[in-house]
């Protein structure tokens, strides 16, 4: 059963990280033509007939309990991703005028260093990619200014990947 | 000492004559197996009510908006969810009902022989009733679940809609990252299982 429905065309649409759920709810509430032929019959002792509705009951609760599990951990939840290692990431401007206090931003960040990302950058060269970290460089030339952009892709533990847009502008300190 | 052990093994002797005359039908393993499963079947349905619980103190919490805002959209599949489950599910309990109508057997409660230990509670759909099997007196056939019957029919209708619902809630479309709310979801209606 779960090949044929592996197979069928809606199926494919589903998330992957969800396909496994769906197969699991098939699986628990799916019987056969011949599994309701040999249960539903006449003259059957009342504790057949008991125990194959309580059987049905237990797998109706079970398969429930699973698609409302599901839904709980939908929240913040991008699908199963592998990240190795957390650090904090302080980002913000670092020069700042005078009179002018800091303002920065903390977040906490995952590398995937046993999987490595894929980096892309426009504009700039990847030195080494190192730990889930890419160390890049850039010309400045003679440019007062220059941003640089990029990608950064990741895959989920079912394979599907995510590409995420980045972008850092560079100012040079005129000579003086 | 030989009188003894003569009377024990008459004993032992009549005690299984007795229970293979009685039939499979109200086999004492049977019976425990099925009053096991009727106490397991409420691990899930503690859980579920748990679930729900956290997720309705968070649907209350006004300072985190984003959050509760989730929590109120999964309260609301859940509800749906839980009320398909729920309609299924006492179309099973009005069998089992039935079942032991049909035998004369005792279902009031609040009588000490009673075979029911509490009601089935609508409120409460997937709270299904217990029965203590053990007290069951009869040992008949029964046609409650005869293929023509009313029930065999709506049990397995009401189980195909029970799964089309959970499938089309609880799964993500296509890209699980979006987010994309699960009422969107219309692909999966396409999937019907091959045994339908």
């Amino acid at each position: 059963m779960r090949k044929q429905i592996e197979k069928s065309n809606g199926f494919k649409h589903v998330a992957l990280d969800d396909q496994e759920l769906i197969l699991r709810i098939y699986e628990q509430i799916s019987y056969t033509p011949e599994f309701w032929e040999t249960s539903f019959g006449e003259n059957i002792s009342w504790l057949e007939a008991f125990g194959f509705l309580i059987s049905l009951q237990s797998n109706i609760l079970n398969a429930t309990n699973e698609a409302v599990t599901c839904i709980q951990y939908t929240y913040g939840s991008c699908g199963c991703i592998d990240i190795a290692n957390f650090a904090p990431l302080v980002t913000g401007e670092e020069r700042i005028l005078p009179g002018q206090n800091p303002k920065f931003e903390v977040l906490l960040a995952g590398i995937m260093s046993h999987k490595t990302p894929i980096f892309k950058v426009n504009g700039a060269k990847i030195i080494h990619v190192h730990d889930g970290v890419a160390t890049i460089t850039a010309e400045m030339g003679k440019d007062q200014e220059k941003t640089i952009t990029g990608t950064l892709t990741i895959f989920n533990k079912s394979g599907i990947p995510k590409t995420y847009p980045w972008k850092k502008t560079f100012y040079r300190e005129p000579n003086k | 000492m030989k009188m003894n052990i003569f009377y024990f093994s008459t004993f032992i002797l009549f005690t299984f004559l007795y229970s293979c005359s009685s039939g499979p039908a109200n086999d004492p393993r049977t019976i425990y197996t099925y009053q096991t499963m009727q106490s397991e079947m409420l691990i899930p349905s503690s859980k579920l009510a748990e679930n729900k619980s956290t997720l309705k103190e968070i649907s209350e919490d006004k300072t985190e908006p984003e959050i509760q805002r989730w929590a109120i959209n999964a309260l609301f599949d859940i509800s749906k969810m839980e009320k398909s489950a729920g309609e299924t599910l006492k179309l099973i309990e009005d069998a089992k009902q039935l079942l032991f109508l049909q035998m004369g057997e005792n279902l009031k409660i609040d009588d000490k022989a009673s075979i029911r230990y509490e009601k089935f509670d609508i409120r409460f759909p997937l709270y299904p009733a217990r029965y203590d099997l053990s007290k069951v007196k009869n040992n008949e056939t029964t046609d409650v679940l005869s293929p023509n019957g009313t029930f065999a029919k709506k049990i397995q209708f009401s189980i195909k809609q029970l799964r089309k619902v959970l499938t089309e809630t609880a799964g993500f479309h296509e890209d699980r990252f979006t987010h994309e709310p699960s009422t969107t979801l219309k692909t999966l209606t396409l999937i019907h299982s091959p045994l339908d």
